[in-house]
């Protein structure tokens, strides 16, 4: 029967770093979320709500978008423009009950 | 009487081992630690004992004050914990509308326990940002946002700061809100990613301890015990003390307690 081997045998490659504090450093020297879409996803989210603090988690909608009551191509807001870079995905809404809805540009 | 909220907008993130383990924590550190059970599914006990399908508890209709204040259990020295009470499915619906016909129904029982003596309440609530998470966070002067080290657990930040901020940072008495990542291992690295980018995201809200998984709970619950009965040396009890330090020091640097805040007199605000 396999035994595994205690924590103090096993070597720093096996068993990785258990300290967080010991890896922080390691952690801030790299982007964290840049492997993973989803965690870049909502990084934008979080980002989009400090600048617009008042306004939750909906995200400016698209310019081109005419979800909003525009048409397809009307100039959008000035803080829609700023909040929407290219690369951005367009959520229209994030709750508990809502799904995330995502076009790429 | 302070009032802690521990909340999630995902379920399964370990809320309510946090809520036993922390109640119990902060008991032994000798403040007076009540741990109220918020969710229908009524598990909050079997931490402490307390055998499936028991009836007693917070969720009773019609309750008084000394009606809640007996309920209260004591299974174990230090801790004090008011169950839900097993409910059936035609009881919580109705209990639920009654609920809704009345925003501060939550806040009006919680406050029965005022002159208990109580230090800190914690409330361990359902997941989800419906009508039982919104009254407790109303009830609360202090917010834990307990999250798993994962995307989908991360993708939820977003709407659990904004229900925080709509919710409690409006109230002028409440001491603040927290992040705390559960059963995280941090052997794998998404999961130091997530951790890593909650941090630079959110850094006025996210605790820098986190608290490792560790299959020693799961038995520990198996067996009706918290992990302090064969476990006590456990890393969760370790991180768990930081974040009831945490605790303690926000509600240390808060308002100053009054009769206000102390739940006598006047409302809780």
């Amino acid at each position: 029967m396999y035994r595994f081997p205690r924590n103090d045998q096993l070597s720093d490659d096996r068993l990785g770093p258990l300290d967080y504090r010991d890896i922080q450093a390691e952690e801030e020297h790299r982007s964290a979320s840049g492997r993973w879409p989803l965690l870049q996803a909502t990084d934008r989210i979080l980002r989009w709500q400090d600048r617009y603090p008042d306004r939750g988690v909906r995200l400016a909608p698209r310019p081109d978008s005419v979800s909003d009551g525009r048409q397809p191509g009307a100039a959008a807001e000035p803080e829609a423009r700023a909040a929407a870079p290219s690369q951005e995905l367009s959520v229209v809404s994030l709750s508990a009950t809502d799904s995330l809805v995502a076009r790429p540009a | 009487m302070h009032i802690l909220s521990l909340v999630s907008l995902k379920g399964g993130t370990g809320r309510t081992a946090l809520a036993a383990h922390l109640g119990t924590i902060l008991a032994q550190a000798r403040m007076r630690c009540l741990v109220l059970d918020m969710d229908p599914q009524n598990g909050l006990g079997h931490w402490f004992g307390m055998q499936p399908g028991e009836r007693i508890g917070f969720a009773r209709r019609g309750l008084g004050h000394e009606d809640l204040v007996d309920f209260v259990r004591r299974e174990q020295p230090d801790v004090h914990y008011l169950p839900f009470g097993a409910t059936t499915p035609d009881e919580l619906v109705q209990l639920e509308a009654e609920m809704m016909g009345a925003p501060d129904w939550l806040a009006s029982r919680v406050k029965l326990l005022a002159d208990a003596d109580y230090d800190l309440v914690l409330l361990d609530t359902v997941a989800g940002q419906g009508e039982w998470t919104r009254q407790a966070l109303r009830a609360s002067d202090l917010a834990l946002g307990v999250l798993l080290a994962d995307p989908a657990s991360y993708a939820t930040v977003p709407a659990l700061r904004d229900l925080l901020a709509r919710t409690c940072d409006i109230q002028p008495a409440f001491l603040g809100s927290m992040l705390l990542l559960n059963q995280m291992d941090a052997r794998v690295d998404l999961q130091r990613d997530v951790r890593s980018s909650l941090l630079r995201a959110v850094p006025d809200l996210a605790l820098q301890v986190t608290v490792p998984f560790d299959a020693a709970l799961r038995e520990a619950l198996g067996r009706g015990q918290t992990l302090f009965h064969r476990s006590p040396d456990s890393q969760v009890i370790e991180s768990l003390r930081e974040v009831a330090g945490a605790v303690v020091q926000r509600i240390e640097e808060g308002v100053p307690v009054t009769p206000q805040t102390l739940g006598i007199g006047e409302a809780h605000p």
